[in-house]
């Protein structure tokens, strides 16, 4: 966190071996593509100096700087390792005696000052101001004197975390090839008693802890590869994703010379190109003229402008959304059979939004010079919001782009701290002298505001929602954030000037605050599951418009250091926890819910069976929920373990808040620490704790958000999907795209997709009733779904399930609305609990 | 509801009837020209044009049988729209108003049947091989001058006001006839029996404002459309008349050897209720003549019950021991029998129930006005809009839509509510019974299925109603 301020107020300054910081990571990270230019880089990096104080790589050419700008933009990309090739490869011979368990060995190099120093300031740990490494007294629990290194926790701005290579869990193993233990590495550390430079020897425990999330992805869109899908600049050479569904995207002008135009003159953009007439695009193409006449006739007859035309072709529906730029048009047209018209609209929306964001103007966008670059764009515009067919399953589902809200995921209280402080602490670094002390130029940007995805997922905003919308579309358009949760990116940078929406629409209303003119820039960092997103405003025109000056690599540095510090004290890994289980409110299977026909006209269907019970607790406090695991002793262990596991939480985190030092203090701890003593239930939980000892630690997951952790509708859970959305923090899906992959009962795959259907035509509704004076606050519709059968079973009727979908607009006190998805069977307090779920 | 509805031959683009709601400006024949170009445009690419939407306006296409297209423009429900609009001329960025557009496609189906239930119309009165195999556009466009009274019964009504004199049916919506529920229907169903008999026929029916009160079982034998055409058809022939006959083509039981429509007004309407009065019809063939059956029959057979018509003709929807058992919330209802192809309508305007807290009143006072028939209807219609077609089905038409039907989702909507801050409406799919109810916003939310449920029941219980 504090990684900035630090290194300026130095008692000790590292001696950073360029090696170690910068080009470690390069070596593995990049690809052929860019290999060459690697080459180059390396051989100046190679040359270390001692006097050369620097902190990621400050002061020499960064890669990145050597990618060229395009049509103002500066897209870098580094694919990331596959976790397995994390071996360093530095010249120095792995060492041979040591048992190569089951991690991998690293190197990492930093430089130190004499001991003493140290000494002065921290007497009692060696280990942790020299190092910047601490480890917790094992002796205790392990009755062992000869223990190794563990990393439990790192120093904020320590050299250890400044290298960006020693994580937590990770083992120490050698110092300059001296074999380390709990007993001897204190008196090792004193043995340096001048300034020197170390060679840390560790065993990595990364892979196991990230093996989980690699799994995932491996199956996914393996033919298009990172680089390709993101960077605007490579060619992509496998044009599969031709489009045979009628998508198309239409720039028409309206005042073409009809003497000297030749055939295609009135288009000035076309996506796909036209070519031959067989396509379903090119037959749109051919009758653009309709499209023409028809805005042409609306506009003088009824004054008012053509929005959208539906039209069949070769039996399809098709839907046409248009949008007038003086005399010209852009046109939109999209399948009818994954678009309703609203989509269409709201997708053209989008549209011309972004590039109104991207390129300052409609007009503008379509100039020659940006052909390519829309090529790309609009390819994704249409694959991404394809919402069938292979490539949708590759990407993510197009969730983000239909409702306007970026999926959020709610965190504990000392994590959303965690996280804001970082963006504060980015955005702070405004007010210090950082880089610009050797260099005493006038800074070029002040931060506006920052925000940071993980995985796909909004953690933190600092950004009005307007500008986070702006970032919300270009990330999605890019599948920047599909990409977070597919592969993990080793290096994202990615640069370029920006027309906020906001600066576009403020002008209405003067009261609003209007923010000073200058020109804004973007700054995307990503760096393996992260994303951060900085607004830059650059003061004053101090170049011409034309040109795009490069990003500062102070900041770029300073991002990724924001990053780097995110990474550390297992953020990532708490947040990937929490995405995978135990934030959500739980959900049923609605599988448990089929009855046959007969039955569902009593309109009561039986009440769930015993396991469903002591796997859903019929109340949501920890006391509660523990004493019916009690209660129900029959329930089988493996679900006892599961439900145990996010028990135990609220004995373990006193324990974690010590390990990762950025809290001060868990102090959602008490309440559940009481909570814990009923006799058996804390037996089974000490029984359990010890073999998941590893899986207890990566869950820091502190007890007070389990308050809703598991709020289950009544004696049974009886709640299929939830969707909250909020203008102002995004939305929230629940079930992920990430859990729906694992739940393979298709009946509740079939009842997410028709929820997440209905949720869109509710929203156009509510959306649509807001302006007039009578508007709707709740709608809800009953469904009764079959389930599918194979089997063609005549006599008897398949059984089916009932259940509810509804939506509610709440306006205080934050605008929002939230749509549930739920049995019929749930009683009326039930369902009011649900909404107020989050 | 339509502004403007064009009729154009699609061989030669010529017009052939051009209706525009009182108080619009007519298409110029120009733009009639455009529109009907753009939609010829595409087919010559084979490329179907179904609907346009601008700011304000929604424009419907389709083509009948080849020869004809029809051609409606109706006002955008989304009102609002059209002020977006505006603004988005100069800053080009109210881009969010496009998007709020609801329920399009929705609509868009509701407009199609619109223009079938007017293409039924033009066949009902010219019938259909006049309209497949035009001759003489000069003498059709003639003919077809003789359906403009009913075809502007499709156009919008003018004011909100106008309603309340109007017809309130919900047929041409619903594709199935309004009708009533009257005590002594049964009484009436014997008059009308023997009536038709004595008129060597077996259709007959006996209309009261425009709704059904009884008849043959010969006549319910009849498509929805039709029924609910036929119903239209007797309700607009002015009050004075007395007796009249009509050639009609039934556009799907025969579409091409016209019958004859004898309507007796038996009651004249009371009050400024114009579409009023009671009615015998009987559908038959060249025998017997209007005079003869006015003179022979029409005493003989409906004199002797003239008491119980004219109660009748003053009596509301449903029985008043129905009403009573009706929940207190309830504005009013619309129940469809889909397999019967009939729909029963009930609407209790809240007209200035003197409450004694006068501070009450005082505050209701705004909102009263807005709880007449009108508004119920309105309000009534809008929500079977929202509901049929997304949740609910569309009901069956004999026409193919021009549509693409979805694949057969697994998922079946039962029930659907809304909560405005005006009212609550809740809608129930009971094959083959559909209800939507309209309830006082202070009805409670969770009661809304059970006081729905209950309706229905009470409605149905007096199980005669639907089965004359």
């Amino acid at each position: 966190m504090a990684v900035n301020m630090q290194h300026q107020t130095d008692v000790y300054r590292p001696v950073l071996y360029q090696k170690s910081n910068h080009s470690n990571n390069l070596q593995q990270t990049r690809q052929q593509q860019i290999q060459q230019r690697y080459e180059s880089s390396d051989s100046e990096n190679n040359s270390f100096s001692d006097s050369e104080y620097s902190e990621f790589s400050d002061d020499d050419e960064p890669a990145w700087n050597e990618e060229p700008m395009r049509a103002g933009e500066l897209f870098y990309v580094e694919d990331n390792p596959e976790s397995g090739d994390t071996i360093v490869k530095n010249g120095v011979p792995i060492l041979n005696e040591m048992p190569l368990a089951t991690g991998n060995l690293k190197n990492v190099f930093i430089g130190v000052n004499a001991a003493s120093t140290y000494e002065r300031k921290f007497p009692t740990n060696l280990l942790a101001s020299m190092l910047g490494i601490i480890t917790l007294d094992r002796k205790i629990k392990y009755q062992s004197t000869n223990e190794s290194v563990v990393v439990d926790a790192l120093v904020p701005g320590g050299i250890s975390l400044r290298t960006g290579q020693v994580y937590v869990g990770d083992v120490l193993l050698y110092i300059n090839d001296m074999h380390v233990s709990s007993s001897n590495i204190e008196h090792i550390l004193r043995s340096f008693i001048q300034p020197s430079k170390l060679k840390l020897t560790f065993q990595s425990m990364e892979q196991q802890l990230h093996s989980h999330g690699v799994t995932h992805s491996t199956q996914e869109l393996k033919s298009v590869s990172t680089v390709q899908l993101l960077s605007p600049n490579k060619k992509r050479q496998s044009q599969d994703c031709t489009l045979s569904a009628p998508n198309a995207i239409f720039f028409l002008t309206l005042n073409v010379h009809s003497e000297t135009a030749g055939e295609n003159d009135d288009v000035l953009y076309s996506y796909p190109p036209i070519e031959g007439s067989s396509t379903l695009p090119s037959k749109l193409a051919l009758v653009r003229g309709l499209f023409v006449t028809l805005s042409d006739v609306i506009q003088d007859t009824f004054g008012s402008q053509v929005l959208s035309s539906s039209l069949i072709i070769e039996g399809k529906m098709v839907h046409c959304a248009y949008y007038h730029v003086k005399t010209e048009v852009l046109v939109l047209c999209l399948p009818g059979d994954n678009y309703s018209l609203p989509q269409v609209h709201h997708t053209l929306a989008n549209t011309v939004r972004l590039l109104t964001v991207m390129y300052g103007s409609v007009l503008q966008a379509f100039l020659p010079e940006n052909k390519l670059r829309l090529d790309h764009l609009f390819q994704f515009v249409l694959i991404l919001n394809a919402s069938s067919g292979l490539v949708s399953k590759a990407l993510p589902s197009g969730s983000a782009w239909k409702f306007p809200g970026m999926e959020f995921l709610k965190l504990s209280p000392d994590l959303t701290a965690h996280a804001n402080s970082a963006l504060a602490e980015l955005e702070a670094c405004d007010f210090d002298d950082g880089s610009s002390g050797r260099n005493y130029t006038r800074r070029l940007y002040t931060i506006r505001g920052s925000c940071v995805f993980y995985d796909g997922h909004l953690l933190a905003n600092h950004l009005p929602t307007s500008d986070l919308n702006d970032i919300t579309l270009f990330c999605y358009n890019h599948s920047l954030l599909g990409l977070n949760r597919k592969e993990r990116i080793g290096l994202l940078l990615i640069w370029r000037e920006v027309f906020p929406w906001s600066s576009h629409t403020a002008t209405q209303d003067k009261e609003q605050y209007i923010p000073s003119e200058g020109r804004c820039f973007w700054m995307f960092i990503g760096l393996k599951h992260t994303l951060l997103c900085v607004l830059l405003q650059m003061n004053g025109s101090l170049f011409p418009h034309s040109h795009t000056p490069r990003p500062d690599p102070m900041y770029v540095n300073k991002a990724r250091a924001t990053l780097l510090n995110l990474e550390t004290c297992h953020f990532q890994d708490c947040v990937s926890q929490r995405l995978l289980s135990t934030s959500k409110p739980l959900l049923a299977q609605p599988d448990k819910f089929l009855l046959p026909l007969s039955v569902l006209k009593g309109a009561k269907p039986p009440s769930g069976s015993k396991q469903d019970k002591s796997i859903f607790p019929s109340f949501s406090s920890p006391l509660k929920s523990k004493q019916s695991i009690v209660s129900s002793g029959q329930a089988s262990p493996q679900k006892l373990k599961k439900s145990q596991r996010d028990l135990s939480f609220g004995e373990k985190s006193p324990q974690i808040s010590v390990k990762t030092l950025f809290r001060d203090k868990s102090f959602s701890s008490q309440g559940s620490d009481e909570s814990g003593k009923s006799g058996k239930a804390t037996q089974q939980a000490s029984a359990y704790s010890l073999e998941d000892i590893q899986d207890a630690i990566d869950d820091v997951v502190p007890s007070a958000s389990s308050g809703h952790q598991q709020l289950p509708l009544g004696a049974e859970n009886t709640l299929f999907c939830y969707l909250t959305f909020n203008t102002l923090n995004g939305i929230l899906i629940v079930p992920t795209a990430k859990d729906l992959n694992t739940v393979n009962s298709p009946l509740h795959q079939d009842i997410v997709k028709n929820f997440k259907k209905h949720c869109m035509i509710l929203h156009q509704r509510f959306k649509s009733s807001k302006s007039s004076k009578e508007y709707c606050v709740e709608e809800g519709i009953l469904f009764q779904c079959q389930k599918p059968s194979q089997k063609s079973e005549i006599k008897s009727k398949p059984p089916s399930v009932q259940y509810w979908v509804i939506g509610r607009s709440i306006s205080r006190p934050t605008p929002k609305e939230v749509y549930v998805c739920f049995h019929n069977s749930a009683a009326q307090n039930m369902v009011e609990l649900a909404f107020r779920m989050i | 509801m339509a502004e403007h509805i064009v009729c154009i031959t699609a061989a030669g683009g010529i017009p052939l009837l051009t209706r525009t709601k009182p108080g619009c400006q007519p298409l110029s024949f120009p733009v009639v020209g455009s529109l009907n170009g753009v939609h010829m445009f595409g087919l010559n690419r084979d490329v179907k044009l179904i609907s346009t939407l601008s700011a304000d306006h929604r424009i419907v296409w389709k083509i009948y049988e080849d020869s004809i297209v029809l051609i409606a423009v109706a006002p955008n429900e989304d009102k609002f729209l059209g002020h977006c609009a505006q603004k988005s001329s100069n800053s080009g960025v109210e881009l969010e108003s496009n998007a709020r557009n609801s329920s399009s496609t929705v609509t868009d189906a509701h407009l199609l049947r619109l223009l079938d239930n007017i293409f039924h119309a033009l066949v009902l009165l010219t019938g259909l091989s006049e309209l497949t195999t035009i001759q003489n556009v000069d003498r059709l466009k003639k003919d077809l001058r003789a359906c403009h009274q009913l075809v502007d019964t499709f156009l919008d009504p003018d004011l909100p006001g106008a309603q309340e004199k109007g017809l309130k049916l919900f047929g041409g919506l619903t594709h199935s006839v309004d009708i009533v529920i009257k005590e002594d229907a049964k009484l009436l169903h014997e008059h009308l029996q023997a009536f038709v008999e004595a008129a060597d026929s077996t259709y007959g029916c006996l209309v009261v404002n425009g709704k059904v009160v009884c008849a043959t079982n010969k006549w319910w034998m009849l498509t929805g459309q039709e029924l609910a055409l036929l119903g239209r058809l007797i309700s607009i022939a002015p009050t004075s008349v007395t007796s009249s006959d009509v050639a009609v083509y039934l556009p799907h039981s025969s579409p091409n050897i016209p019958h004859r429509l004898l309507i007796f007004t038996l009651v004249t309407g009371v009050g400024n209720n114009s579409s009023g009065g009671v009615r015998a019809c009987v559908l038959c063939g060249p025998q017997p003549s209007l005079a003869h059956v006015q003179n022979a029959y029409v005493e003989r057979f409906w004199g002797p019950g003239t008491n119980t018509l004219q109660k009748c003709a003053r009596s509301e929807n449903i029985p008043t021991q129905l009403k009573s058992s009706l929940p207190s919330a309830l504005l009013g209802f619309l129940l469809i029998d889909a397999d019967a192809h009939r729909c029963l309508s009930h609407i209790s305007p809240q007209i200035g129930t003197d409450t004694s807290d006068h501070l009450k009143r005082r505050k209701q006072k705004g909102d009263r006005q807005k709880i007449d028939s009108s508004w119920i209807y309105f309000r009534l219609c809008e929500f079977y809009k929202h509901v049929v077609g997304t949740s609910f089905p569309l009901p069956d038409s004999v026409e193919d839509s021009p549509l693409p039907q979805d694949d057969l989702s697994p998922h079946a909507g039962l029930a659907h509510y809304r909560c405005m801050t005006s009212h609550k409406c809740f809608a129930l799919w009971r094959p083959p019974y559909q209800i939507f109810a309209l309830y006082k916003p202070e009805a409670p939310t969770f009661a809304l299925q059970n006081l729905t449920e209950s309706t229905l029941d009470a409605v149905c219980k007096d199980g005669a109603l639907l089965a004359l």
